[in-house]
């Protein structure tokens, strides 16, 4: 192939004329070129000419906050309830690097709210099954799986080169590690946490004052009442949802919605409520 | 002073027979605050992470007044 303008066409969508390339001729000159999809997205976004498959993104973001989406690289550690839908989202959104953290295996109780648990992944690693499913939602992206649990000892692997903390995670000592590992390097961190028909989210931005610590005080275990709870499937897609909304904010280069804020879903009631964290 | 307390997923455990749409009709002394009906309804402090009185956000030492509407909200840890 001797271009990408060559593969690129023009269409006309409301807000204008925009040149789009499909992925497989996209992928085809990748190959030409002994580079990733992921670099081909790049350089074609810098020649103006946008992936067709984000071309339903173009009227919410701008040209240039696509493109530092492609460039991002996004840590989600935990591929459950809330990780399915986090990698879900921002892989279809464009999110250019996923590193997708989890030492679990797909369990029959997990039907009922992740995302990539089904008859076919039960008892597969979370974080593998993971990184096959959003490989073929989006094969223009790099994925990369941890089939392992983040603790100290892989921490700095873990969390290497990249821009963007997600905790998913399923435990607050791990979640703890997570948010003091993010903090050391200077990484923002958008925490989600659900239980039953509950969940909740904020953001710690690099240098502020705000700690994990003000979210659960001096708890780093979940009690067994809250475990008995359970999650309903709604609660960890909407709490991964926002959490995934605030992240394309951040790397597209807008302010935080929930940094210095927690927000407070009650399903039951349907109330949403933002506590300051002071 | 008549109030009307609801509690949110776990804290639901400190009060027997809590119906969660009803919530609980508590009889405080006027003047009293936030914290008064926590420990009246013993519900440790370090378990509530969230206070609201008729629908906006507020603090331990908050005053209330008749037929306010208090709530209290956990924090959560699942994924």
């Amino acid at each position: 192939m001797e271009s990408l303008e060559a593969s690129a066409y023009r269409i006309q969508p409301e807000r204008g004329a925009q040149v789009v390339i499909e992925d497989a001729p996209l992928i085809e000159w990748a190959k030409t070129r002994g580079i990733p999809p992921s670099q081909a997205v790049i350089t074609a976004l810098e020649r103006g000419i946008l992936p067709v498959r984000y071309l339903k993104n173009r009227s919410a973001l701008e040209l240039s906050e696509q493109l530092r989406i492609c460039r991002s690289r996004v840590l989600i550690c935990g591929c459950g309830g809330l990780g399915g839908v986090l990698a879900s989202l921002l892989g279809r959104a464009g999110v250019g690097s996923l590193r997708l953290a989890d030492g679990d295996h797909f369990a029959p109780s997990n039907l009922n709210r992740q995302w990539f648990c089904d008859a076919e992944s039960l008892g597969r690693n979370k974080a593998e099954i993971a990184r096959d499913r959003i490989f073929k939602i989006n094969p223009l992206l790099d994925v990369a799986a941890v089939p392992s649990h983040f603790g100290d000892s892989n921490a700095h692997q873990i969390l290497d080169s990249v821009d963007l903390v997600l905790d998913a995670l399923d435990n607050l000592p791990s979640r703890f590690q997570l948010f003091e590992s993010a903090r050391k390097l200077g990484l923002p961190f958008i925490h989600g946490a659900v239980a039953g028909w509950w969940g909740q989210v904020t953001t710690f931005m690099p240098g502020s004052a705000a700690h994990l610590g003000q979210v659960y005080g001096e708890d780093r275990h979940r009690s067994e009442a809250e475990e008995e709870l359970g999650v309903l499937g709604p609660a960890a897609a909407l709490i991964g949802s926002i959490q995934s909304m605030e992240a394309l904010r951040l790397l597209a280069g807008r302010l935080p919605a929930y940094a210095g804020s927690l927000l407070y879903y009650d399903g039951e009631s349907g109330e949403q409520i933002m506590v300051p964290l002071s | 002073m008549a109030l009307k307390v609801f509690l949110a997923a776990t804290l639901r455990r400190f009060v027997s027979g809590y119906d969660a749409g009803m919530g609980i009709a508590v009889d405080m002394t006027p003047g009293s605050c936030v914290r008064d009906v926590a420990t009246r309804l013993g519900i440790p402090e370090d378990e509530v992470r969230v206070i609201m009185v008729n629908g906006v956000a507020t603090r331990w030492d908050a005053r209330l007044g008749a037929d306010d509407r208090v709530a209290f909200f956990p924090a959560v840890g699942g994924g």
